[in-house]
């Protein structure tokens, strides 16, 4: 009898022991601000009319975005950079009116007057000093990437700025214009504040951000009157939050899903060409892709038309260069094109030193259109003799298996978040560029870097002052990549963004990233 | 139990979980893939850092230093109780494992509520009239149960359940809406594997000779299954029970991923992508320090449920 009892009390208390546990976990998400639930449940948001939610693949709050108050500079336009970027991909006045190089290595930037922060001060030039003070205590490598030093950022008077580059860099105004280099109050308090038409209602951490409109904002004023950000990582949980109309818009949709949206009833998708190109690298340092007439049978084999209509879903553009068509140096237009045409593929691995070497497809295991890429590829070079097999790797290990050479040919994707577009062809087709620095500095090789001609017509690009100087010569380098085979392109990328039918006014950008979201609104 | 064989099983806890933590570091340190490059271009948006800034994140963070420095700074800190900040973020590791830990534990108790509230029943059933159509309808559903992927599963609850019938929420992480779904996903599997334990057990039990003595005795059939032979078929699900825990935390992290749950899963998966070698430490010391407790905990646990097996699982 007291065993009995002793056990019913024991299963009683394990009952509620286990049920508090639940409570107490599921609780504790309660407990951080989250009195209806996160994460893709916004129903109630989506009832008004003037709120709006957009699901990002992302967390918008974990990235360590201490230094913005802990929200993404992305997607949010909270904080805005002293320069924009245009949908042409060009440099435009920001929270800087005009800027000038004052010599090789020194720029001036002068501040818009009249700008507030969120807490309603005035941005000063030491204000823009700070916020560059904090990104380089912050992040130590980002000298390395905008080419200044810490202490290279001073105040000239109030509404000057200073910046003086380690080197000539023409580039320089554009590389601000990253979302990175948004401006922030010199002292935050716990909430975000920047000068951009949105400032922060509420950050759930891990989770999502909610804005309101800065009525304040000296330019037009924003629609929706409430916008939030939530993190949906995986694509298809985005398409199904949209569907049920969880969220209103839903970024980053598998391209496979696109059609099905735009067809639907309640949904819609947008597209927008990005600066990104995809592209097959050529090793042009082992054999036998070292043989020129390979690589142009390779060219001639593969139908850029096909991979965007069959693969890609009828996303993106076919491809004639390594470098889309959005970024103004891009020569696309000017391009040879190989074809299609097999029957003159096969005649050129017949000419070639091709002796059934079977050739390596090194792909990023992360990108699910990239396998699909390169299973189409592999038939086509199938069909003109040429043996390839895939390989896969994830997405830590691939960019360092790429730059070791380890592949005869590499499905990449580059592109940029910003105005500042010439470390592409840099990284890419420059000896001392990041994609082939790691086999030169060994051997004095690389792998599809042409050598030093191009690496000659990549120096005098990145000098240049003007956009028809670098067309000039980044189109010298296009061309040659091209001609010789060191690339075989494919697709300039189209971003997919999904929303409900009674969601308009989404301004999209080439950088998906600087989307504008002020012109919001929904229909009945 | 006494105190030398618990003296002796916790030592070995310690050398099983610096064992784990060798081999994890090691691994990751030798498998290509570099974390300076993967972690500066998510942060700049897919953006292509440049060997500037790659070698300055590196020295920032002592990447440099070879392996064995490395592993000895941590293993300091691990033992001061500071797990180290994630590369990615720079948040303290112990305070990113404390955020999610609850989510992952509310998971996985549940999803093991679940589980053991299909799997005994339809287990028992089964096996008290076996070659009956209900014995065939829960091995069937077993099978299936075994078989579905839990992403697909997950999907399909998520259309059924949130899209048609509009029960739940597609994902997120609050209250106990958000759980049920997740719980399914994830118990459904679990719970085909202990049902068909369950039966195998209690089909065994079920033959013994105690067992005909009670009926003989004319004790009720309920009271022959369930205080009889259930509780002697026991020992083997308790076991499978804690094996489990090795599905929860697999499947934690495609579970957390389809149902956007922040946990452990979802952390881990992130950092070994990520190459977030502190943040893959920590988690995987945690989840070793679990199995280890767990695998305590079960052999504590027959003792309880069958008097002759002695502490440590040893049969008197």
């Amino acid at each position: 009898m007291r065993r009995r009892s002793s056990r019913r009390r024991f299963l009683a208390g394990l009952s509620a022991g286990v049920s508090g546990l639940i409570a107490g976990c599921t609780g504790s998400q309660l407990s951080l601000g989250s009195d209806s639930g996160t994460g893709a449940n916004t129903d109630s948001q989506s009832s008004s009319t003037e709120s709006f939610s957009v699901a990002l693949a992302r967390d918008p709050t974990r990235e360590k975005w201490d230094i913005y108050g802990g929200i993404t500079p992305y997607y949010t336009h909270v904080f805005e950079p002293l320069v924009d970027t245009t949908a042409e991909m060009k440099t435009a006045p920001l929270l800087a009116t005009e800027w000038e190089a004052v010599d090789e290595t020194t720029w001036e930037f002068s501040l818009r007057e009249g700008v507030t922060f969120h807490n309603g001060d005035s941005l000063t030039a030491d204000a823009v000093v700070s916020s560059f003070d904090r990104v380089f205590e912050q992040w130590s490598w980002v000298p390395g990437w905008i080419g200044v030093e810490p202490d290279g950022v001073t105040a000239v008077d109030d509404t000057t700025v200073r910046f003086q580059t380690t080197e000539h860099f023409p580039a320089f105004p554009g590389t601000i214009s990253h979302n990175y280099f948004g401006i922030q109050h010199p002292d935050p308090d716990e909430t975000p504040v920047g000068t951009g038409p949105f400032q922060v209602e509420h950050v759930e951490e891990e989770q999502s951000i909610t804005l309101t409109p800065y009525e304040d904002y000296r330019g037009d004023s924003v629609d929706p009157t409430e916008l939030t950000f939530e993190w949906v990582k995986d694509p298809n949980t985005r398409v199904l939050s949209l569907q049920k109309g969880s969220v209103d818009i839903a970024e980053q949709i598998p391209k496979s899903r696109a059609a099905a949206l735009a067809d639907a009833d309640d949904t819609a998708i947008e597209t927008q060409l990005t600066p990104e190109a995809g592209l097959v690298a050529v090793n042009l340092y082992t054999a036998p892709t070292d043989d020129e007439q390979l690589r142009k049978a390779l060219n001639w084999a593969v139908d850029q038309r096909q991979i965007v209509e069959r693969v890609l879903n009828g996303t993106g553009k076919p491809a004639r260069g390594p470098i889309s068509s959005v970024i103004p140096w891009a020569v696309h237009d000017d391009l040879p094109t190989y074809g299609p045409d097999r029957e003159r593929a096969r005649e050129l691995v017949e000419d070639s030193s091709y002796s059934g070497e079977s050739l390596t497809i090194l792909i990023n295991s992360e990108n699910t259109d990239d396998k699909m890429v390169a299973q189409t590829l592999s038939g086509w070079f199938d069909d003109i003799g040429v043996a390839s097999e895939i390989r896969q790797v994830d997405p830590a290990s691939f960019y360092d298996t790429f730059t070791a050479g380890e592949a005869h040919l590499t499905l990449v994707s580059f592109g940029s978040n910003s105005a500042a577009c010439d470390y592409l062809v840099r990284a890419m087709f420059h000896s001392e560029g990041s994609d082939n620095r790691n086999r030169h500095e060994q051997d004095g090789t690389g792998i599809y870097n042409p050598g030093p001609e191009v690496d000659r017509l990549i120096e005098r690009g990145y000098r240049a002052e003007t956009v028809a100087e670098k067309r000039e010569h980044y189109g010298a380098v296009q061309k040659r990549v091209v001609q010789t085979g060191a690339v075989i392109p494919l697709y300039y990328d189209e971003s997919v963004l999904a929303r409900r039918a009674t969601v308009s006014g989404i301004d999209g950008h080439p950088v998906s990233k600087m989307t504008d979201w002020s012109g919001l609104s929904r229909s009945d | 139990m006494n105190g030398w064989k618990l003296a002796r099983r916790l030592a070995t806890m310690l050398v099983v979980l610096f064992g784990v933590s060798v081999l994890t570091y090691g691994l990751i340190f030798v498998t290509p893939g570099d974390p300076a490059r993967t972690i500066l271009t998510q942060q700049m948006g897919g953006q292509t850092p440049s060997q500037e800034a790659v070698e300055q994140f590196r020295a920032a963070k002592g990447l440099d230093d070879p392996f064995p420095v490395q592993y000895a700074r941590w293993v300091g800190n691990a033992v001061r109780g500071d797990l180290g900040q994630s590369y990615y973020s720079d948040q303290a590791v112990t305070a990113m494992i404390a955020t999610r830990l609850p989510n992952t534990i509310a998971l996985g108790v549940a999803s093991m509520l679940v589980a053991v509230a299909i799997a005994v029943p339809a287990g028992i059933a089964s096996a008290v009239e076996p070659g009956s159509q209900t014995d065939y309808a829960a091995q069937f559903g077993a099978l299936v149960g075994v078989s579905m992927p839990n992403f697909w599963l997950g999907y399909l609850l998520i259309i059924v359940c949130s899209l048609w019938l509009d029960l739940f929420p597609v994902a997120g992480a609050g209250g106990l809406e958000y759980l049920v779904l997740p719980a399914l996903t994830l118990g459904s599997g679990m719970a085909a594997v202990i049902a068909r334990l369950v039966r195998t057990a209690m089909l065994d039990v079920l033959d013994d000779a105690h067992i005909r003595t009670a009926r003989s005795k004319g004790l009720r059939e309920r009271i022959v299954v369930y205080k009889h032979a259930l509780r002697n078929a026991l020992v083997p699900v308790v076991t499978i029970i804690g094996l489990q825990l090795s599905y929860v935390l697999n499947g934690a992290v495609v579970v957390e991923v389809v149902f956007q749950r922040p946990g452990l899963g979802t952390l881990l998966v992130d950092a070994i992508f990520a190459r977030d070698y502190p943040v893959v430490q920590g988690v995987t010391l945690l989840i070793g320090v679990i199995f280890v407790v767990t695998n305590f905990a079960v052999d504590l646990t027959y003792s309880r449920l069958d008097p002759r097996i002695d502490f440590g699982g040893e049969p008197t």
